[in-house]
């Protein structure tokens, strides 16, 4: 079954989805195997992998490469930020295409203007509504598939305020999109009132150390909301363990021990190597014929 | 082999006019190559209708303009002009689309002053940033190229936005230090 509409058998069931982020194929894969129904592909943690800040650097091309890679490593729904769909309506047009053909589930398109920054740094600018809402309107025809998931995220809550950003996310439903994601709400009411607010599904952006209060995932699915991406998760935690893991060799000149507990074959097995070990058997037989 | 950057800005000190046909394949900078043109283009308005099928309205991405740039330059063994639209941004998205076209071989490039998405220089309904963002969108190009021969040119399309206009537009530039005008 074509993987968006799994996303949508998915989501018709009562509870949240939680999607933590991957930014390539060893994320994706440990994601699903911990059993999460979704993975997330993280925009900030894509660029960073290209060795970029979050500002809007990496092209389309580069995004669409990557949910494509990422998609190729999982079999579970895949949900990508597709920043400001790069650019107008065409571009918007294109970047779905683009990204619904790679077996991508969904995207979310926001109203920041082009180049976009992190949704929880400073000084972003925000696009007007009129222009936006025909962003979505064109992202929702160009779709090929109806269960192909149109969010619409409003980056518009630190310069236009709260109300506005629910004002958005109303109208961006009325204009076709499946559903909304608020970025950066600043406090826990605000948190507990967009699923309350907005008159469709909800997604919550959790972001450690951002402009959002630390919601318990539990907490978000009784307030209503339908998925919970964690974008940063596991970038964070690569960042920590890497530097801890390098810091011991510059600083006892030998890998840590720690890390002497699996066999390179045990690490191989994480990646698929039974799969491919059928494989070469199944070859082998009937090379002896 | 000589640096397709510094046999530019030679070819350039020549009095006579430089012809360079633009491309928009391999197979066409071939020919140009074997037919004895000593400069070549790329066009971003036949890149889009070749890579893509469609018109000339900033659908390309940098990526693929910088990789079709790419085998183009290598097909040719010319220096090659390309077209780099607007430099896909900011100044920071333009520092990464020269680093980008330096490293896939490119002699020079063109930016334009047009809003991102661009349109085809030829076409009505276009809208331009101020001369301030591009005057630094052209020092932040300046600034990112490794080989100093690598040569910017700066394109405006004020003339048909806000006619006489574009020279102003044009001076400022040049004050930033881009090599060429392009109007």
């Amino acid at each position: 079954m074509n993987r968006a509409t799994v996303l949508r058998k998915k989501l018709s069931a009562p509870g949240m989805l939680i999607a933590p982020g991957a930014y390539d194929g060893i994320t994706a894969k440990l994601i699903e195997q911990a059993g999460f129904p979704l993975v997330y592909m993280t925009g900030a943690g894509t660029s960073a992998s290209l060795g970029y800040p979050d500002y809007g650097l990496v092209t389309m091309t580069e995004m669409v490469a990557n949910a494509e890679l990422i998609t190729r490593a999982v079999n579970i729904p895949l949900i990508s930020d597709a920043d400001t769909g790069y650019g107008n309506e065409l571009n918007v047009t294109r970047t779905v295409r683009e990204f619904e053909s790679r077996g991508v589930a969904g995207i979310h398109i926001e109203d920041q203007v082009s180049p976009k920054r992190c949704g929880h740094l400073d000084n972003k600018e925000i696009e007007a509504l009129e222009k936006y809402l025909s962003k979505i309107r064109a992202a929702v025809a160009a779709r090929t598939n109806p269960d192909f998931l149109i969010i619409a995220r409003t980056d518009c809550r630190a310069s236009l305020g709260f109300d506005e950003a629910i004002r958005r996310g109303n109208a961006s439903l009325e204009a076709g999109a499946d559903m909304i994601f608020i970025e950066a709400p600043q406090t826990m009411e605000e948190v507990r009132a967009i699923p309350k607010q907005i008159k469709g599904p909800c997604l919550l952006n959790v972001v450690q150390g951002g402009k959002t209060p630390v919601v318990h995932l539990e907490d978000a699915e009784d307030m209503g909301y339908k998925i919970a991406i964690l974008p940063g998760l596991l970038l964070r935690a690569a960042v920590q363990a890497f530097d801890q893991a390098l810091d011991s060799v510059k600083t006892y000149h030998v890998a840590p021990d720690y890390l002497n507990n699996t066999s390179p074959q045990q690490n191989f097995k994480r990646f698929g190597a039974d799969e491919w070990d059928a494989i070469r058997s199944k070859y082998a037989l009937e090379d002896k014929g | 082999m000589e640096r397709p950057t510094k046999k530019l800005r030679e070819l350039l000190k020549k009095p006579e006019l430089l012809k360079a046909p633009g491309v928009v394949d391999a197979i066409g900078a071939r020919l140009v190559a074997s037919a004895g043109f000593d400069a070549i283009y790329m066009t971003g308005a036949g890149t889009a209708a070749s890579r893509l099928g469609w018109p000339d309205v900033g659908l390309l991405t940098m990526s693929e303009m910088v990789d079709n740039a790419q085998r183009i330059a290598e097909a040719s063994g010319l220096p090659l002009i390309a077209d780099a639209d607007t430099g896909y941004g900011g100044p920071l998205n333009v520092r990464r689309t020269i680093q980008c076209y330096e490293r896939a071989g490119v002699a020079a490039v063109h930016i334009e002053d047009q809003q991102w998405p661009k349109r085809c220089g030829h076409l009505e309904g276009k809208t331009l940033i101020s001369a301030e963002q591009m005057a630094t969108n052209i020092r932040a190009a300046c600034d990112a190229r490794v080989d100093a021969d690598f040569m910017i040119i700066a394109r405006t399309d004020a003339i048909a936005v806000e006619a006489l206009t574009a020279h102003s537009s044009a001076q400022k530039c040049m004050k930033k230090q881009a090599q060429i005008w392009f109007l």
